[in-house]
């Protein structure tokens, strides 16, 4: 391939680190947000503010709640935006909100949510 | 501003706006991709008027896109449009002054790509008042390093190819900004 010879002798030291650089911060991230089997609180937001908790772990059957324009969904096991007035749908396609830290927002309608992990005492770990 | 300059900025302009036109409608088809990412073919364009015309050329296409998104999908995607823009123009513009040197349009490419993620993702945060937007930012820059990746190539093969062909415009790195006042 002529062409991939071009690519790589053109490559210059720093666009390694730039690939790296952006490697590791989105490994950092992932590793910040891991966590696993914790029960779960959802956080909702709207026009900046916060609006209410809902704790799922409690929920016993699924509920729906209308913030501003946008439609959501609470289950034992996550969280999903139903529907929303704006136009790009991002937040719909999103699809279910599962472990803690994940988020969505749906920007243009201002509501975001939070997937938090409520960490029951006996579990902390005291360093 | 020269007219030459105005139909200029206006051609590539309309060609970003073809170009994120297209790819909003090609990419919903792709499945697997996190909401809100996209290839930035648009960036393209920012990056080639930024190499050619330096920060100021940049700076048009930059608005005109803003411009766009406002008139078509109202502020608060213009604010958005208008952060990411700003965030990956300034890290372009840094580092296309070692363009050739310590950096290829590869690692250019990757890094506005990035940029223009993270600034969007801190306009979510703004608006919705969540900071907690910040950690949905491992999968953009896992995703922005595989598009940042594509646009740069595709610009470290065509920038030579321009580069001799001169154009409207003759395009060097060095002298573009003086070429860009004289026209």
């Amino acid at each position: 391939m002529k062409n991939a010879k071009e690519i790589l002798s053109k490559l210059k030291k720093g666009d390694f680190a730039v690939a790296l650089v952006t490697l590791f911060l989105s490994a950092l991230l992932f590793a910040l947000s891991f966590s696993q089997g914790e029960k779960m609180t959802a956080r909702i937001y709207y026009n900046g503010e916060s609006y209410g908790t809902v704790n799922l772990y409690e929920l016993s059957e699924p509920c729906q709640l209308t913030v501003g324009r946008c439609t959501l969904l609470f289950e034992a096991d996550g969280v999903t935006f139903l529907s929303s007035e704006c136009e790009d749908r991002l937040c719909i396609n999103r699809g279910k909100l599962t472990k803690a830290g994940d988020t969505m927002a749906c920007v243009p309608e201002r509501v975001s949510v939070v997937l938090k992990a409520e960490k029951d005492e006996a579990d902390a770990v005291v360093f | 501003m020269k007219s030459k300059k105005v139909a200029f900025f206006g051609l590539l302009g309309a060609l970003s706006l073809v170009l994120g036109f297209f790819e909003s409608v090609m990419l919903p088809e792709i499945p697997f991709l996190p909401p809100g990412a996209k290839l930035g073919l648009s960036n393209l364009v920012t990056m080639y008027a930024s190499a050619t015309a330096g920060f100021t050329g940049g700076l048009y296409i930059v608005f005109i896109k803003t411009l766009f998104a406002l008139i078509t999908r109202g502020t608060v995607a213009a604010f958005m449009s208008l952060c990411g823009g700003l965030a990956s123009l300034a890290v372009l513009c840094i580092m296309l002054k070692k363009e050739g040197s310590l950096f290829s349009f590869f690692g250019i490419g990757v890094a506005s790509a990035v940029m223009h993620n993270l600034g969007q993702l801190a306009a979510a945060c703004i608006v919705t008042g969540t900071a907690e937007l910040l950690n949905y930012g491992k999968y953009l820059l896992v995703f922005a390093l595989v598009t940042g990746s594509v646009t740069g190539t595709a610009l470290l093969l065509i920038m030579p190819r321009l580069r001799k062909i001169g154009g409207l415009y003759k395009i060097n790195n060095e002298n573009n900004i003086k070429e860009m006042e004289k026209v």
